[in-house]
């Protein structure tokens, strides 16, 4: 049965990838090359930087009294990852799937309906654990001697790792769950503490440098720690390191016996769980005067309140409106030597007001929020296709969401970054201006690609959220035309024109671009919107 | 009022509703009849400007469907069979959102709201989100949304699937009032002696086509409409 559930989960998830819920016919060949060629860019990239540190690891600790620390360490990365990267995934989709009752009703143990989820869970862990743990490893064999019997154990411990951040995110997400229900702010609760591990997650990323100079002054000191308290990396090092056969098999037990705890509670409880009515406490109705708005208002309204009743949803679409935001502190805080980072970058002072408003143009490619929000209408699609409104103004309403939650993020992001540069007023436009421009063309290309690759048949909003294929194309599209922008200007514009023409140029452009996907949207994104099926 | 002619509607190879006809006036109760794959939902559905049609036409008010869908939807309220309304929602919220974009004015939207949220029980729960609402709560809800604005055609899947008897009881008090000021409602169902008692017109399909339609008591003659339904799908098949 449980094999059956998993079954059902991958395919589901495979038709969630390759299968046009339009047609019910699997994506075209072209179709899968780009995805394959987005993948593999992803892939590389990750595994690039994840290569990198590994290289700076096994210089500090290759060859030292300790050297099982660099195991350990990427052991650690490794976890950290699966647990960020689970942690609501396990919360929306053990506890909160909208089949589990249906599940429930069926002649299946809740056991079962639990540990396929799990193995589910299993899967999208091993893949982030890979991008650890697999350029980590291939670092080692090609810097240090190896031991064969290493080897083995460190493709062993690689494989049931996963395991012990499954366990961890688990338990964290049913955690999560429980407080915030208890709360009367459930939603800014889930919120408050996805943005703390966002902010975690930056921090490491930006002083990633300062940390590894700590972690190799005082090796020996964290090889203690780490022996002491975090001592399933620590046997993951020893065993990894030298197949250390007695560490190998002790990190196996810290993995499997929290595991099989977990999911013996977890099971036993399981269906009280999904079931559980949380007590959202009663709010009565009183009666207050009503206020009417047109048509277009009321659609935007509605659209911002769906993405600001999620928090999975605003973190996920949002990310890169909360990078703006540490990049225009992090510049005002720090800004003599990031001025310099970035004098270095662009080869004198004059060009960084265009670099650091093209560096907020790269945070605003990660804003999504429009990309998912055709899916997102789910089975609610038959109450704007029945009402009267035209397929235009709903869509023209989802790319106006975009745009109204995104654009006061700019502004404060281009007022900080403005202060830290001492910009004057034509420099400060700049640092406005360009992610403007690229955030309202990134709002309407987001509609314009979820309407090609719409996905209705979400069990929870996180598939269409972020496992959509609307949402990577969106995002690594946007990602590929600043990136287009930028080498465009260092290859060749800037022997013709300035950065600050060019910076005016290019957010002539990307408004037109925005302004041509909005026509679209009036006549083929209406009729394609027309023919959708919830 | 509304006006079907030659409906077509395929879903690939399959033609769901064949060539269908009906005519519904000003002040009737249509009741529209079919077993389980007949064609009721696809038909409402196409009238509602919910799916697009392949051959034919529909005309609200003389109003062509596929050349004005908005205009045809300014005048018609659907209410689905299953209730999937906006869960993010509370219900006044999800009220006002339907008045906005029916353009009812905040004076008129208060007292209708006032009026049927009394009407149906629901007052007290109107600040509740959806997602806390039952069945029988979202049913409710959309049926008071329908009315908002004052359709002047109200269409309805099974409207009284999951309804209790004193709400079903309103709904039909609701609909005959509705025709009585010279709207009309067409709705399915299955429960045939509703429809017995509550239309004025019916019609029976099989197939995506139609079977027979007319005043109920022609359609029923001497006997019952579950008698003339069974004999009429046997003789089909």
């Amino acid at each position: 049965m449980v094999l059956t559930l998993f079954k059902l989960r991958m395919r589901e998830f495979v038709s969630n990838m390759f299968v046009s819920k339009k047609s019910g016919k699997a994506m075209g060949k072209s179709s899968k090359i780009a995805f394959a060629v987005l993948m593999v860019f992803l892939l590389v990239m990750f595994a690039g930087m994840m290569a990198g540190l590994s290289v700076s690891l096994c210089f500090a600790f290759g060859g030292t009294d300790y050297a099982w620390l660099y195991f350990a360490l990427v052991a650690a990365m490794a976890f950290m990852l699966c647990f960020i990267g689970s942690i609501f995934a396990a919360m929306n989709y053990l506890y909160k799937a909208k089949d589990n009752e249906l599940l429930l009703a069926m002649p299946i143990k809740p056991g079962a309906i639990l540990l396929s989820r799990m193995l589910v869970l299993l899967v999208e862990n091993y893949g982030f654990a890979f991008i650890v743990l697999i350029p980590a490893g291939i670092v080692w064999c090609v810097m240090q001697p190896v031991a064969f019997g290493g080897v083995v154990c460190y493709i062993i411990a690689t494989l049931v790792l996963p395991l012990l951040a499954l366990t961890l995110s688990c338990v964290f997400g049913w955690l999560i769950m429980l407080v915030s229900s208890k709360l009367k702010s459930t939603k800014a609760v889930t919120l408050l503490f996805a943005v703390a591990l966002f902010g975690a997650y930056m921090w490491f990323c930006s002083s990633w440098v300062t940390f590894l100079e700590k972690l190799i002054m005082n090796g020996e000191a964290v090889a203690a720690v780490f022996e002491k308290y975090l001592f399933p990396f620590y046997h993951f090092g020893k065993a990894s390191l030298s197949g250390d056969f007695l560490s190998l098999v002790l990190f196996l037990l810290c993995a499997a016996v929290p595991f099989a705890a977990v999911y013996f509670v977890l099971k036993t409880n399981y269906a009280q769980i999904i079931t559980a009515n949380r007590g959202e406490k009663k709010r009565k109705y009183r009666a207050k005067a009503m206020r009417s708005a047109g048509v277009r208002t009321a659609l935007v309204k509605k659209e911002i309140g769906r993405y600001l009743s999620s928090p999975m949803y605003m973190l996920n679409a949002s990310a890169g409106v909360m990078l703006m935001v540490i990049m225009g502190a992090a510049l005002l805080i720090n800004r003599g030597e990031l001025l310099m980072v970035f004098e270095v970058l662009t080869g004198g002072t004059d060009f960084v007001p265009a670099a650091v408003s093209a560096a907020l143009c790269f945070c605003v490619s990660m804003v999504v929020v429009s990309a998912p929000s055709v899916s997102v209408e789910g089975k609610n699609l038959w109450l704007l296709k029945s009402m009267p409104v035209s397929g235009f103004d709903v869509l023209d309403a989802k790319a106006l969401c975009h745009c109204v939650v995104t654009l006061p993020f700019a502004v404060v992001s281009a007022i900080l970054c403005a202060i830290a540069l001492r910009a004057n007023i034509w420099q400060s436009l700049q640092l406005f201006t360009l992610p403007a421009a690229t955030i309202i063309f990134c709002g309407y290309l987001g509609v314009a690609v979820n309407l090609k690759f719409p996905k209705f048949d979400w069990v929870s909003e996180v598939h269409c959220v972020k496992q959509s294929a609307s949402v990577a194309i969106t995002m690594f599209g946007m990602m590929a035309v600043v990136i287009v922008l930028v080498v465009l200007y260092a290859a060749v514009l800037r022997f013709a024109v300035s950065a600050d023409m060019c910076v005016l140029i290019y957010t002539v452009i990307l408004l037109g671009l925005g302004f041509l996907l909005r026509r679209w949207l009036k006549k083929g994104g209406s009729r394609i919107f027309e023919s959708l099926q919830g | 009022m509304l006006r079907i002619e030659n409906l077509t509607k395929k879903y690939g190879d399959k033609t769901a509703v064949d060539g269908l006809s009906l005519h519904i006036r000003p002040g009737e109760i249509y009741g529209f009849i079919g077993h389980n794959g007949a064609g009721k939902t696809t038909t409402i559905k196409s009238v509602c400007g919910i799916l697009q049609f392949d051959g034919g036409d529909i005309f609200v008010n003389g109003v062509s469907v596929k050349a004005d869908p908005i205009a045809c939807k300014k005048e018609i309220a659907y209410i689905p069979d299953n209730p999937d309304l906006y869960e993010f929602m509370s219900a006044i919220k999800y009220l006002n959102f339907v008045a906005d974009i029916y353009g009812v004015d905040a004076v008129t939207r208060q007292e209708r709201i006032s009026r049927y949220a009394q009407v149906f029980g629901m007052t007290a729960d109107l600040a509740q989100p959806i997602s806390s609402y039952s069945h029988g709560m979202k049913q409710k809800l959309a049926i008071i949304a329908a009315l908002v604005h004052d359709p002047k055609l109200m269409i309805m899947d099974e409207p009284f699937v999951g309804l209790d008897p004193k709400a079903s009881h309103d709904l039909k008090e609701i609909m005959r009032e509705k025709c009585a000021r010279g709207h009309a409602v067409f709705f399915s169902t299955h429960v045939l002696e509703v429809a017995e008692k509550l239309c004025d017109n019916i019609a029976i399909i099989r197939g995506g086509r139609l079977v027979v339609s007319g005043r109920t008591e022609d359609v029923v003659g001497d006997t019952s409409l579950e008698e003339v339904f069974l004999e009429l799908v046997d003789a089909e098949a």
